[in-house]
This record gives structure tokens, sequence and C-alpha cells, in this order.
């Protein structure tokens, strides 16, 4: 099994370096914007096929690390692809007249809706001066008199008629607060009651029956008032409707003239002319007690509001082609637009003014870009972008309404069709997510535009990526960044892709290093970001992030967290893990021991037994067992106890990156032979032996040498890490300067035979012809030790055969 | 109204009638109280035939809107006349305050006519309203009027037209003091006065866009041909005048020029 021995690498592996003069620019300034996203054949393909297609549920949903970049990149692509598409047109709310609680939607040609909106408003506001001015004309005013006295004068000819019949009886009639009554008169002036009762019964009685015989006529002429009045009203009424068309005409006309393609804007002017000869009244000037001029002015003011326009959705300032909007805030409301309200005197009230557009609405024939972390969060939007979708509508919904939170009267505005291509971005894992708990996700989006996180590693690439943070520093005006600082973010944009071969398109994290570069260079006074600025940027956010992995590490230096640099021991190692907190990640060391004797043949996770163990880690550890079954003592039962435990420990543990570690303790223990505590190991291992590539490389070598330099570099410390994790090192400067000097080296390790080998210091041995290990070789003590135990199991089985 | 000197007015009397008050009135006459400088002085009698009515056995109201027939009660009755009379009072305070008027406001009780003709002065004007008559079918607010020397009288039509033009005077001489009124009223608010007059003879003899013209005769039909041609603001009969035209006559002109007409 044991190839050839693992040699330290040399420091030109540890670290792969970008060339700045490959670069071929002095600083980001001479740098064109890029294009479009970087190298993104298979999203790019996604989007491209979904702008085309305008079939219902021809939607994207793109996936990826870092929603920042996936907008920003989809954005660019699709703002593109909408310079060649028309503009959708505007939409806008009018009164409905007939049913004022259900506005009408009305589309326009792109753009024509402010200029009706214009038109509309002017038409108003010119009647507004026009119509009282007529209405409180000489003519008018005289017409309208003269209506008014004709027809008054018959309800005063039959008083005066009444009057005169009375009085020729000796009778008046007195007005009283609420009617009229009637009494006795003598020489034209009413009779007291004392002098009443000393007229002569004749007398009186002819009085009384004359009361009487009036008061039916008095009834009869009061009856006929409200007609008169009404027809007072009516003939007013014609008078104003009859002066108000002739005013009206002419301003109607101009607006009429200019939209007389508009089939339905005509006719809402229609309406609008018929409502104002309607409600002419509206313009003629109330006499309402004491109102002022100003209450009278609002009064006005909202009662003409009926007439005018919302624009709901306008593309007069949009520069040409399709919309694409992006809703950062999906709230319901936001999404599909709402109906606001005014307190009016304790109540809520609204009308179609107050109809607000959502993001659909913006989009409405372009294309709308989610969040769809942000859409899941807010409550019923993700259900109402599914009935928009499936209707092809957008109805404006009122969440409050249907929690039956808000009883105040609402409207119903007409539902606009919709025609929006919906792009959403996040996660993976939430598209993953999604894709299980709801099975509409393929009905309505069936695109799927899945964003690498990362490029190969080649110059263009590197120069692509120049060109992206040269797009960052333009983008938030931050200083050029020099070309050595260039090369510097690109050899971290390898160490955030967790592999010197690749180059991570995390634009967030790049643009964050930038950024604060760019706040050192401006405190140091410089006009270009200088490499040490980068340096220092990295440094700092590191050490921002760092107090829990300085607490570990004195935790370890001052001998509480037990980890040993130098010596050797049996059945104890010193194991690799990360930690990943907030953005910030770091290795720390932890003993991992293990202790044998004879058995059922099991291994123990203690992890596992008390539940702090994960389902990898458990896995990992499992394998041990098939690695001993396959390898040794194959003609005996595994007769084994063993137990393994991360010391000290106190949190959860998972992934199977330490189970070569693991194996070592317990090859170690069975072996008894002592490991070297100053190394560290790190990888998992298969069942053969292999030891397999794990993640957070970098991090954990750097977390076991800042423990060895701090106690002092011996020289012989180092750490193992599976061969394959070679091309992921992208190691901090002191440790590969370390390396380079000889004082700390990383090994690679193909196999558990080269592992032990290195850490024992004794060859882990081949299985020779006649069929053993050879003798002090680390498997023949093994083979040996297990066999122990098997015979010592079969005697005990056989002592309990006996018993 | 025949001395040598022209009036000089402080008062605008509104006599408030029993029944709903008349905002409309109201504001029209507060108007011109206010465009011509006077107070506004609110007079609401409580009509003493009235309250004598509930003494009748048989008496009893017509009541509006509904038309229902109920006997008079003496004490509902002056209850009735009190709200009214204290509603017509706010309804004054308000508009006053509205437009900044000085004015007052008084209850009398008796007969209406002596007890308005018993607030009035020759510095008052007493304001009436064509559409009195059909409110209060007992009192021909005309006659009412004319029974109220010393005061003059402003017959206001129910829908003046908008303010601004000439300033009109019927006179029977030119050396009337009404004209010399006229005259100072025409300066004060820069407008045109025109001088109507039978007196052929007659000349203008104040400074100013003063025209004179002649017409036949002082009768409202003369007086009302004579104002077709002219956009007039404010009409005024002066004493002699007022003597042929008639308070009829002042009515009919106020009535179909939708002016003022103020009989001195």
């Amino acid at each position: 099994m044991s190839r050839t021995d693992p040699k330290p690498l040399a420091a030109n592996q540890l670290y792969r370096p970008a060339d700045p003069a490959a670069l071929g620019f002095e600083t980001t300034a001479d740098l064109a914007p890029l294009p479009e996203m970087i190298d993104q054949p298979r999203a790019r393909d996604a989007i491209g096929l979904g702008a085309c297609i305008d079939r219902p549920g021809f939607n994207i949903f793109a996936v990826g690390s870092g929603s920042a970049r996936i907008q920003q990149a989809i954005q660019g692509m699709l703002k593109t692809a909408a310079l060649d598409r028309p503009a959708p047109p505007d939409w806008i709310y009018v009164n409905n007249f007939a049913e004022p609680h259900r506005p009408i939607a009305i589309s326009l040609p792109a753009g024509r809706g402010p200029a009706l909106g214009r038109a509309v408003h002017g038409l108003i506001e010119e009647l507004k001066a026009a119509l009282p001015a007529l209405f409180e004309s000489e003519d008018y005013q005289k017409r309208r008199s003269g209506i008014e006295q004709t027809i008054q004068a018959h309800g005063q000819q039959a008083f005066a008629a009444l009057n005169d019949k009375a009085a020729a009886q000796g009778i008046a009639i007195l007005r009283t607060p609420m009617g009229f009554a009637m009494a006795p008169t003598r020489d034209g002036k009413v009779v007291e009651p004392t002098a009443f009762n000393t007229w002569p019964e004749p007398e009186r009685k002819a009085a009384r029956d004359a009361i009487a015989g009036l008061e039916k006529e008095l009834e009869e002429t009061l009856r006929a008032i409200p007609r008169l009045e009404k027809e007072v009203r009516d003939a007013v009424r014609a008078l104003e409707r009859e002066t108000a068309t002739l005013a009206i005409a002419q301003p109607i006309e101009e607006v009429t003239t200019e939209f007389a393609d508009l089939p339905k804007v005509l006719a809402h002017i229609d309406a609008i002319r018929d409502d104002l000869l309607e409600n002419v009244q509206l313009f003629t000037p109330q006499e309402s007690q004491g109102e002022n001029a100003m209450l009278g002015a609002m009064r006005l003011a909202g009662a003409l509001e009926r007439y005018e326009i919302n624009v709901l959705v306008t593309q007069a300032d949009s520069g040409g082609g399709a919309p694409v909007i992006e809703e950062l805030h999906p709230t319901l409301g936001n999404l599909v637009g709402r109906i606001e309200y005014l307190q009016t005197q304790g109540a809520l009230v609204t009308n179609f003014r107050l109809i607000k557009a959502g993001a659909l609405h913006r989009a409405n024939g372009g294309t709308i870009l989610l969040d769809v972390r942000a859409l899941l969060t807010e409550p019923f939007s993700w259900p109402a972008l599914k009935r928009a979708l499936s209707r092809d509508q957008i109805v404006i919904e009122d969440a409050g309404r249907f929690m039956g939170f808000a009883t105040t009267v609402s409207l119903e505005p007409d539902p606009i069709p919709m025609e929006v291509k919906v792009v959403l971005y996040g996660d993976r894992m939430l598209y993953f997510m999604l894709a299980q708990a709801d099975p509409d996700i393929g009905t309505y989006f069936k695109l799927l535009a899945d964003f690498d996180d990362d490029i190969d590693r080649s110059p263009d690439n590197e120069s692509l990526l120049a060109r992206m943070i040269a797009d960052i520093a333009r983008r938030e005006r931050l200083q050029p960044l020099h070309r050595d600082a260039v090369a510097r973010v690109i050899e971290q944009a390898a160490r955030l892709a967790d592999d010197s071969g690749k180059l991570s398109l995390l634009s967030e994290r790049m643009r964050d290093i930038v950024t604060e570069a760019d706040h050192w260079a401006r405190m140091g006074g410089r006009t270009v970001i200088a490499r040490a600025d980068i340096d220092r940027a990295i440094d700092q956010h590191l050490r921002r992030g760092d107090r829990i992995r300085a607490r570990g590490q004195e935790m370890i230096l001052n001998d509480i967290a037990l980890v040993a640099t130098v010596g050797s021991a049996v059945g104890q190692i010193n194991g690799l893990s990360v930690m990943s907190l907030a953005g910030t990640s770091f290795g720390r060391p932890t003993r991992i021991t293990c202790r044998v004797r004879g058995g059922a043949g099991k291994i123990v996770d203690i992890e596992r037994e008390v539940e702090l163990g994960g389902p990898l880690h458990s896995k990992g550890v499992l394998i041990l067992t098939g690695f001993l079954a396959g390898r040794y003592a194959m003609d005996a039962p595994m007769s084994l106890y063993a137990s393994l435990v991360f010391e000290q420990s106190y949190g959860g543990v998972d992934g199977d990156s330490a189970s070569s570690a693991e194996l070592y303790a317990l090859l170690s223990a069975l072996s008894e032979a002592p490991l070297r505590q100053d190394l560290a190991v790190t990888g998992s291992v298969n069942q053969h032996g292999m030891v397999q590539a794990i993640g957070g490389a970098n991090e954990k070598i750097e977390g076991f040498f800042d423990i060895c330099k701090a106690r002092g570099l011996t020289g012989t410390q180092g750490v193992m890490i599976p061969a394959s994790n070679v091309r992921h090192l992208m190691l901090r400067a002191d440790v590969v300067e370390a390396c380079a000097a000889g004082r700390f080296s990383i090994w690679p390790i193909e196999t558990i035979d080269q592992g032990i080998a290195l850490l024992t210091g004794k060859p882990a041995g081949e299985r020779g012809v006649d069929g053993l290990y050879p003798e002090g070789s680390i498997n023949r003590a093994v083979e040996e030790r297990l066999k122990h135990f098997a015979d010592l199991r079969k005697k005990a089985d056989g002592k309990a055969d006996i018993t | 109204m025949s001395e040598a000197q022209p009036p000089v007015f402080r008062r605008l009397i509104l006599e408030l009638a029993p029944g709903p008050a008349d905002a409309r009135a109201m504001r029209r006459a507060a108007e011109f109280a206010r465009d011509f400088g006077l107070d506004l002085h609110g007079v609401y009698v409580e009509d003493e035939a009235l309250l004598n009515l509930s003494g009748f056995s048989f008496a009893r109201e017509i009541r509006l809107p509904t038309n229902d027939w109920r006997k008079l009660d003496a004490t509902g009755l002056a209850d009735e006349l009190r709200q009214q009379a204290e509603a017509a009072r706010l309804l004054l305070r308000r508009l006053l305050d509205q437009m900044g008027l000085r004015g007052g406001f008084e209850v009398r009780r008796g007969d209406p006519m002596v007890c308005v003709a018993g607030v009035c002065s020759p510095a008052d004007i007493v304001v009436v309203s064509g559409a009195m008559r059909a409110r209060a079918p007992q009192r021909d607010p005309l006659r009412h009027a004319a029974a109220l020397a010393p005061a003059s009288v402003l017959v206001m039509p129910e829908r003046p037209a908008p303010q601004g033009g000439t300033i009109v005077v019927l006179t029977d001489r030119s050396d009337d003091p009404g004209v010399a009124l006229a005259a100072r009223i025409a300066a004060d608010r820069h407008a045109p006065l025109l001088i109507l007059t039978p007196d052929d003879q007659a000349e203008p003899g104040w400074a100013g866009a003063v025209e004179c013209r002649s017409i036949p005769s002082l009768r409202a039909d003369d007086l009302l041909r004579a104002l077709t041609q002219v956009r007039e603001r404010l009409v005024i009969i002066t004493h002699g005048a007022a003597a042929i035209t008639g308070m009829e006559g002042a009515a009919r002109v106020a009535a179909t020029t939708l002016v003022p007409v103020l009989v001195l």
C-alpha cells in the first residue's frame, strides 16, 4: 500500500501568486468596463432563453452564492435585452362614475399617460375658473332670477290671493316659528282673545267658520310649495346645464382632439363631461352657512378630484425599451400595489387616486427581479405572485382586508393584464427547499439559471477578474487600484475559492476588501490603492472577527485546552477543525485520543454516543471499522472494542475530515506505537486507506501553525494534509515564509500507510508472500494485537459456553 | 328725508321675522354693510299677535314641512320663538365674525312694524327682501318698510348680480341731498355716477365721472328703460323721487336689475 515517502511541500506549492506584470495595466482606471457577467455560460444561456420566450411559466430562477453578484449580472443582461423590446403601455386609473368603488384601468401608448393627466387637470382647472365666473355673471344671474321669480310668483300670488281672501273675511294669516296660523282681525289688526270673547256669538262663530274654511285652502296652498320649489330647482338645473354645456364644450374638444386615437380615453372624457353637467352645481358659488373661502376651496378641490387621472405607471421618462425593475422590499403592497387611505374626520376614506402602483405594475411589459429570500419572508407575497402569474393579471390585494383587520369601505380596481418576466434570485438551498415544499415552482419558473461561484484560474480569467474589480471601484467611486493591489485581490479570490486554481466570483466580499482598502489608501494620502492597502484590509477583516480564535489559542497556550506540539504519545493525535462564524473562518487543533481493548468488534464514537457528533462524522468513524476489517485479521472475527473522542470538545462535531486522524490514533493505540505530537493531521479516509481531500485546508494549517509559532517553531512541526488538497493551498505569507525557511512543513499524504509511517517513524509495512506484515512494522503490530483480542474473545466465549 | 344735508348712514337694520332664518338674505345684507362701511344690526321681533293666538280656543297651526295641524300652545310657541331668535343671533354673530363687521342683535316683542320703527333713526337703513313676502304673508314688506320712517330702506334682490359698475341716482331735482349722497358713494368707490332726472335743465354739480340723463318720468318703467344700457352697482332713489316711484316700483327695479335699490 505504501507509495513513495511523502516530502514536505516546497514554498511555491503553498501559495500561487498572481503576476501583476501579466495583467497588462498600471491601474484599474486603465480598464474598460466588463460588458456582462464573467464566464457563466450555463446561467447566461438560461437567462438568454428566458428573455426570449414569451410563454407562460418561462420565468427564471437564478441560484448561486452571493445574491448581489447574481442580481448585478442578471440585471446587466436583462437591461441589454430590454433595449431591443418595445416600451410597454402606460396605465392609468380613472374614476368610475357609475360605480365609484370600481375604478377603471385604461392603457395608453407608452408615455402618454402624463399628457392625459395634464390635459384633464388643465381642463378642470380651466373650468374651475370659468364656470364660477359664468355662474356669477350678470346674464346668468338675471336669467336665473327671472326663472325663480316667475315660478315663485305663482306661490306668492297664491299666498296673496289667500291673504286677500282671508282679509276680506276678517282673518289674518300669521307666520309662526314652525308654520302658519290664522287669527281674527278687526280694522286690519289681529284681535286679542279677550276682545274676541266680547264679540257677539254670531260674529265669533262667523270668524271660526271662516278660519275653518280658510285652513283647507292654506293647506292646499302650502302643499303646492314643494312642487314649486322643485320646479325652481329643475328649471335652475336646466339653466345650469345649458350654461355649462356651452362653457365646457371648447375645453373638452381640445382634450378629445389630442386623444382622438384612443377610444377608451374618449369614452372616459365623455363620462367626465356627463358628470360635470350632472354635478355642475359644484362650480356654482356656494352659500353654505359659516363656510369660509378656504374651506369652500378645499371642498371644491376634493369634489373635483374625481375628474383627475391617476397615472399608475408611465414610460414617459423610461428612455425607451422594456422596463427592468428590481423590488428590494417585496411586501404585498410593494409587489401588487396598494390602496392608501386618508383619515377624514376620524374615518378612513379612499378613492381611485390613492391607488399606488406595485413593482409588478412598473415591470409590466418587462422584467422584475426579486430576491427570493426577501420574497419568501414577506407574508402573502409569494402566493400573490403565483396568483398573478396564474391569472396573468395584477390584482391589488389588501392584506388587512382579507385578514379581517380593515372593515372600512375600499375599492376594487380593475385588474391589469400582466405580461411580466419574473426573475427570482437567491441561494441554491432556498431553491431546492422551495422546489420540495411548493410543487408550483416548476409550473411558474421553468428556467433554472445556476451561477457558478468560481471560475478556473487562468491568465484570461485573472484579467476578467481585474476588470470586475475595476468595475467595483468605479461603481463604488473608489480610488483606482494599482495592478499589484489587483494581483493581491486575485490571490485573495483564489483563497476565497479555497483553491489556488480557481477564482471566487463572490463580488460582495471583494467589494468589501476594496472598499476598506480605499479607506486605508485615503488615510495614507494615496490616490491609488496599493497592495499594502489590500493586505491591511484583509488583515483588519480577520482581526475584527478574531476574538474567538484568539481566546481558543490562548486556552491552548495556557494548557487549558490540551494540545501538544512536541513529543509523542500512544493513541493521541492532533486533529484539525474549522470554525466558521459570521463570515470568518479559522482552524484550531484538537486532541483526538483512542483507547482499545478486546470486545465485540465495535468502535465507539463517543461524540456520537453523546449526540455531539453529526452524521458525517459518524460515517467517518464507521469507515474505520471497514478499513480494519478489510486489512487485518481476516481469518478471525473482529474482537476489538475501541473508543474515540475529541478531547475537550463541548460543541458539535461534524464532517469526516478527522477520520484519518482518528484512524492514526486507533492504529497507534492498537500497535502501541507513539504518534508525533508536533504534527497535526487532517483528511478523510476511505475503507482502502486512501486519504481524501477535505475543506478548509488553509485555515486548518494556519490554526496549527499559529499555536506552534506562539510556542516557538522547532523545525519539525507541520501539518499532514491530503495530497489532493495541495492545489487548494493559498496560505498566509508567514506560513509560507516559515516553510521556505524549513521551520514548518506541510506534508501531502496519499495513504494511511504514508501517514502512519510519518507519525510513528516506523514503516507501515506491506503484507509479504507469507501473508504476514514485516516484523517491526505498524501493520504487523496492529494485526497481532487484533489477533490477540480475537483469542481473548474466543477464550472468553469458550468459558461462557462451559458455564 | 328732505333735509338739506345728505344723510350719513351708520347701521344696516336687518329685521328677522318668525320662520327659519334666511342665511342667504343675511349674507347679502352683511356684504352690503361691509361694502358701505355700515354696522349690521339684527332685530328679531316676537310678534305679540302671534303670542296671543294661543288664547283662542280654536287656534291651531299648520306645521312645515309635514303640513300637519297642531293646536297652538303658548309655552311651546314662546319656546320656539326664543330658540329661533337664538339661532338667528348665532348666525348673525358668525357672519359678523367672518366678515369682520361690527354689529348687534336684539330681540323685541310687540307689533313688528312698531318695534322695527322704534329701533330706526335717520342714520339707519332697513333692509327688506323681496322674498320676505312669501315667508311672512301677513306682512307686505314694502308696505311695512314704507312705515319705517325716518330710516331709509334698502330693497335687496334675492340674487344680486356681481358688484362693480355705476352708481345710479333717480331724483326729481339735481340739488336733492340724496344726489350728494350718491356722489359721495361713487367717489369713495371710484365709480361713475349717473343722475337720472326728468328735469332736463339739470346740471351736475359734482366733480368726477358724472353723467346726467333726462328721463320721461320717475316711474319704475322709465327707470328700467333708462337702465337698459347701464351696468349699475347701486340704484338710489331720492326722497322726492320715491314718492312717485314707490316702494313697489323700487322692488321691481331690484328684481329686474338684480341691483340693490336704496330708497331714501
